[in-house]
């Protein structure tokens, strides 16, 4: 892999974690029983990929 | 759609998360940082770290306010239940541990309404979710009820041991029977949530949280 895909992959796990990220900060304003639901199925979806994006980015680097 | 109260816990997390946020712009700005060292240390930090301990904390705090009587009765199904806590009568159960402070009123339902085993915190949130998934997804009958009978397991994590318990002169003979489950509680205490009757109760009118 080149050191330019390589940082394309680099940036979209970031924007992957940070939609995730903020996600999670809005559901911890929200007071409603879905909030840990979205909290859960669409923060956590998001940062988990946009992780494993990253893991395997640099481990196949 | 309510807006939560936040505690300083809350504020500190929000304050990491977006410190994090900030890293990982930072990493997505200028990805050319990570081929130092130092960068990379950067971006591990930013891209794994911060999101494991934001998303770790952040489940805590939800499952913690999940516990919370308001959380409980921002259900509409269960205002009648959050009001009859202020039945102003000691023989309702509820009311009675509601009022005087045997139960915390902040978590007053989750109080008597998790089982106190070892997967029991597991348990009610999974209930929470099939609760979620009904209102929701299915049809939610006219009359609630407990999806098992009410253990005395639950009764008798606070009350066994107690002074006000163990002596009393009703409880001396059935205690055998209560510990092993053979006799409910609430063959004696059976005044629990009768929401139907709330309109010709009387309500104790002091604070509820």
């Amino acid at each position: 892999m080149t050191a330019e895909s390589l940082y394309k992959r680099l940036q979209l796990s970031g924007v992957l974690v940070a939609a995730g990220l903020i996600v999670e900060v809005v559901t911890l304003y929200w007071g409603h029983p879905l909030a840990f639901l979205a909290f859960i199925l669409l923060g956590g979806t998001l940062v988990a990929a946009g992780m494993l994006l990253y893991l395997y980015s640099i481990v196949s680097h | 759609m309510g807006i939560r109260a936040l505690t300083l816990l809350d504020a500190g997390l929000i304050a990491f998360t977006l410190i994090a946020i900030a890293l990982i712009v930072l990493v997505a700005l200028r990805p050319g940082l990570t081929a130092a060292r130092g960068g990379k240390v950067l971006a591990f930090i930013a891209l794994f770290i911060s999101p494991v301990v934001a998303t770790w904390i952040g489940t805590t705090n939800h499952l913690e306010h999940s516990k919370t009587t308001s959380f409980c009765l921002s259900c509409h199904e269960m205002e009648p239940y959050g009001r009859s806590l202020r039945i102003a009568d000691g023989d309702y159960l509820p009311g009675g541990h509601f009022q005087n402070n045997r139960v915390p009123r902040e978590q007053a339902c989750y109080t008597c309404h998790t089982t106190y085993t070892m997967f029991g915190d597991v348990q009610a949130k999974m209930q929470g979710m099939q609760h979620v998934f009904v209102h929701y997804l299915g049809s939610i009958p006219e009359n609630l009820e407990l999806y098992r009978p009410y253990s005395n397991r639950e009764c008798l994590h606070c009350h066994e041991g107690a002074r006000s318990f163990e002596e009393m002169e009703d409880h001396v003979d059935v205690r055998p029977e209560l510990a092993s489950g053979d006799t409910s509680c609430l063959e004696c205490h059976d005044t629990v949530h009768d929401v139907a009757s709330l309109d010709e109760l009387e309500m104790w009118e002091g604070k509820t949280e």
